[in-house]
């Protein structure tokens, strides 16, 4: 009965550990450890650019051509590893609408007026690009096309061989390196735009958009 | 000892699921603000002068064609109607008075809805309006051939409140019913018109005033078709005291109600 006990203490312990340290879906643990770790280790994960974005439109202007942020995010990832040769990440983007229901919809904080229709998660557009063109889809205005909270847009795919610092060829580098002497390669610059058009119901209304940035085995 | 182990294990699990591992994450909220947008642009004079100098225009009236053009940008679903307004909301405002007032007969209380406009292109957004006359787009009667209140400018002393169901309007109209009494949100400079129209946000309007001989404004009539004409309200033989008289036409854009 004691044996059972410490058995089901221990579980708990570990569920409660666990739960402790999962980020929000889907940016989970990794099942390996050749990378360093960027919150105590040498390996380090910076966005130096504001944590909020935002789009008025106050102008008929604004509605037909849209609104542009440039390089409203950057992403500077410094990666160094434990085990020679077997240090690999990814880095993806995802998208999260604060448990709104319908999960397809951005979050209303306040709306204007009752005509119209609520704005959806594929109305935000993201342009990820860096020096060397090594993100998926580089310089091209992407949307989370599944129109789903949570919904995923790799910037650095899970890759089953380790690239390392290339001669600036648009390869998904995703080895040790750093910002610091790779610039170009493991700095990200995110572009935002909004084209709203004009069946949308007025209002203010938000979303979140997560980096995750994860060692893969 | 198994509390020895059991600390152990704790803490080796601890270390192995902490700092162990690469995985941080950066987040960026995102906030959307879409204010409600109604533009409505006139790009046509604010004045225009009806000058009867000449017994034919008596006669005929005198029409000013695209004397105004209306161009609408809007982000929400969307009315546009027109108004003739004044002092008093119901007669036009004499500013001068020629011949010392005229004679025994002479009316300086002509009424709004003498003035008649033509737009071009017809509501679309009109489904569920309940007067004679939804819009503007019928075309101006012959001058020897009165069609009372067909073409008369809605009338009121309190431009800003929306006309009911029975009166006209240029776009949409009153009631919310999606598709049915109000235009969608859109815009002139995006909007393709089929070939030989204008698109639902860019409008030409017509003006004219039919004096008749005597003067007595046969065409000026309500929506339901009562007469206004000076000869109906007044009695017979009154006609126009000839003078200079002035009233205000509003254009209202509004969001759909």
């Amino acid at each position: 009965m004691r044996a059972v006990q410490i058995k089901t203490l221990l579980l708990v312990s570990v569920l409660w550990l666990l739960a402790g340290k999962v980020f929000a879906q889907p940016c989970v643990n990794p099942s390996t450890s050749n990378c360093a770790d960027a919150i105590a280790g040498g390996s380090e994960f910076i966005m130096s650019t504001p944590r909020n974005v935002d789009f008025e439109f106050d102008d008929m202007r604004k509605f037909i051509n849209g609104i542009t942020h440039s390089g409203s995010t950057q992403l500077r990832l410094k990666v160094d590893e434990l085990i020679a040769g077997s240090c690999k990440w990814k880095l993806m983007m995802y998208i999260d609408n604060n448990g709104h229901l319908p999960n397809n919809e951005w979050e209303p904080l306040v709306t204007y007026g009752s005509s119209g229709n609520n704005p959806q998660l594929t109305l935000i557009q993201v342009k990820v690009y860096n020096g060397c063109g090594t993100p998926l889809a580089n310089g091209i205005f992407q949307v989370f096309s599944n129109n789903v909270q949570y919904d995923i847009l790799d910037i650095i795919p899970q890759l089953a061989v380790q690239n390392n610092p290339a001669p600036c060829d648009g390869t998904h580098v995703n080895g040790p390196g750093s910002y610091l002497t790779d610039y170009n390669e493991y700095n990200f610059t995110i572009d935002y735009r909004i084209i709203p058009g004009y069946d949308l119901k007025p209002g203010a209304y938000q979303i979140k958009i997560h980096f995750c940035l994860v060692e893969v085995p | 000892m198994k509390k020895f182990f059991l600390v152990l294990s704790f803490l080796g699990l601890f270390s192995a699921w902490s700092f162990g591992q690469l995985i941080d994450e950066k987040n960026v909220t995102v906030t959307m603000d879409l204010q409600p947008i109604l533009q409505l642009k006139m790009t046509t004079s604010d004045q225009i002068d009806f000058v009867f100098d000449d017994i034919k225009d008596y006669y005929s009236g005198i029409i000013k064609y695209g004397a105004t053009v209306l161009k609408v940008s809007s982000s929400v679903t969307w009315d546009l109607y027109a108004v003739g307004t004044s002092q008093d909301g119901t007669f036009w405002d004499q500013q001068v008075s020629y011949s010392g007032g005229g004679g025994a007969n002479a009316i300086s209380n002509l009424p709004l809805e003498l003035l008649e406009l033509h737009q071009h292109e017809p509501n679309q957004y009109d489904l569920n309006a309940t007067g004679a006359q939804t819009d503007y787009s019928a075309a101006f009667s012959p001058a020897n051939s009165p069609a009372v209140g067909v073409n008369s400018i809605y009338a009121s002393a309190t431009p800003y409140t929306a006309p009911g169901a029975d009166q006209k309007y240029i776009q949409g109209h009153k009631g919310t019913v999606a598709g049915q009494d109000g235009a969608p949100g859109g815009s002139y400079l995006t909007a393709t018109p089929a070939p030989g129209t204008f698109s639902d946000y860019y409008f030409v309007i017509d003006y004219r005033i039919l004096p008749g001989l005597p003067a007595i404004f046969p065409n000026a009539g309500l929506n339901d078709g009562t007469a206004e004409d000076l000869v109906t309200v007044n009695g017979a033989g009154a006609y126009a005291n000839p003078g200079v008289y002035t009233m205000n036409v509003k254009y209202i854009l509004l969001e759909d109600q």
